[in-house]
């Protein structure tokens, strides 16, 4: 598979520099916005527990997904949240680039007759899908983080039982709703 | 050669920007491209590079234009092609990284010619630098077809007839030049043939040599094509003296 350089994945003249910060900035953004929409889920599920309304804590499937939550303000897969945002602003992205060959000049009647058909698309698409690729691969590692954070808040004793297989059968329903 | 059979091509809801233009282009010509504003000139060179949708068939040494031969063609035109955040040394590796047939000695030689800076962004040239830019980047793309669209809007004389003497100077005798311009008078020594578009139609097609021979120049032979009425100027101010007259 032919490797390209980070400039040949933006418009020329545009600095590679600034498309890394734009996906790093996005990717953390929407990271941290769903670790908040999470932690207000996990203290519900904690202050119930605290003050006695329950003894068992939800499980975590439904916390990550805010399923079975009252009151949560997460009705879907938290991390879901980020991702329909991204998808809009990858595809604002991909036509401020195609934008750019028409700015200044019509770099465009270049760019359509050159020998290597995918130079255009890759100039304008591969920094907005490389920015939902870093995303779908940042969702397993929130999950692994919101988990750690479930298991460190709710005692041991508060847990439900059946977590695992509560869990496995969770991932199709987040699975179609990530769809 | 480049062989162009019946083509032709209408915007949506317009007349046809061109009818049944049928021509071709060996190797080895300079060609002139003449015709009122708005007679197709632009459309024929965009359709031939595959950047407008049209009927009837275009072909490059008898084979479809694609991707695998399209880099006989270059295009320089008064829109600009080129990146103007970019350098003319970046525009240099883009060019040799995309096209194998690129002139780096060429280009090398057309920018010291010009003196054209080689570090300095070329949105930040003056238009006439921008147009020189745009000509060396058609000529050095190591391309067989040169298609020009009013290269030289806005430069003045000297910088043109500097131009094409370089042009003749530099060309090879397998490269084929199309340009398409106002400056009929300027070309005339310069182009072997000339064609003529009127109203989407391809009208005239004569080779210079032949003009000579029947003693007429470019300027006549348009003129006689467009059936260009000479005392049609007189014949509107006797109208409008007349009316003043009589106010």
């Amino acid at each position: 598979m032919k490797r390209y350089r980070r400039d040949q994945l933006v418009p020329p003249g545009v600095e590679p520099a600034s498309s890394t910060i734009t996906l790093g900035l996005a990717v953390t953004g929407m990271s941290f916005y769903s670790l908040i929409l999470f932690a207000r889920n996990l203290n519900i599920a904690a202050s119930t527990i605290r003050f006695g309304v329950e003894r068992r804590a939800a499980p975590f499937i439904d916390l990550v997904s805010g399923g079975k939550l009252e009151g949560s303000g997460a009705p879907i897969y938290t991390p879901v949240f980020g991702l329909s945002f991204l998808v809009i602003l990858a595809a604002v992205q991909t036509f401020l680039n195609y934008r750019r060959f028409r700015q200044g000049s019509q770099t465009i009647y270049l760019m359509r007759r050159l020998p290597d058909k995918w130079e255009l698309p890759r100039r304008c698409l591969a920094f907005p899908l490389l920015t939902i690729w870093v995303y779908l691969l940042a969702i397993p590692l929130l999950t692994l983080i919101f988990y750690l954070m479930y298991r460190f808040t709710i005692p041991a004793a508060n847990l439900p039982p059946d977590q695992w297989s509560a869990f496995w059968q969770g991932v199709p329903l987040i699975l179609l709703r990530l769809l | 050669m480049l062989e162009l059979n019946h083509i032709s091509k209408s915007y949506r809801g317009k007349q046809n920007a061109l009818e049944d233009v049928s021509l071709t282009l060996p190797r080895g010509e300079i060609v002139g491209l003449f015709g009122e504003n708005g007679a197709g000139k632009t459309t024929l060179m965009k359709c031939i590079l595959g950047l407008h949708r049209y009927q009837g068939e275009i072909t490059l040494d008898g084979q479809p234009v694609t991707r695998k031969n399209i880099g006989k063609l270059s295009f320089a035109t008064s829109e600009h092609s080129f990146f103007p955040l970019l350098t003319a040394r970046a525009h240099r590796e883009f060019y040799a990284e995309h096209f194998p047939t690129f002139r780096g000695k060429r280009f090398d030689a057309l920018m010291d010619f010009f003196e054209l800076p080689l570090d300095r962004n070329i949105g930040k040239l003056s238009t006439g630098q921008q147009n020189q830019f745009e000509v060396i980047l058609a000529l050095s793309q190591g391309a067989d077809y040169i298609l020009m669209d009013e290269p030289f809007a806005g430069n003045d004389v000297f910088n043109r007839e500097d131009f094409y003497k370089v042009l003749l100077g530099i060309l090879e005798p397998n490269e084929t030049i199309l340009l398409s311009t106002h400056l009929l008078e300027e070309v005339s020594a310069f182009v072997g043939r000339a064609l003529l578009l009127h109203r989407g139609r391809l009208v005239a097609d004569a080779s210079l040599l032949e003009l000579e021979e029947e003693g007429k120049d470019l300027m006549t032979f348009v003129k006689e094509a467009y059936r260009y009425k000479a005392d049609r100027v007189y014949q509107a101010l006797g109208k409008l003296t007349e009316g003043d007259a009589e106010d």
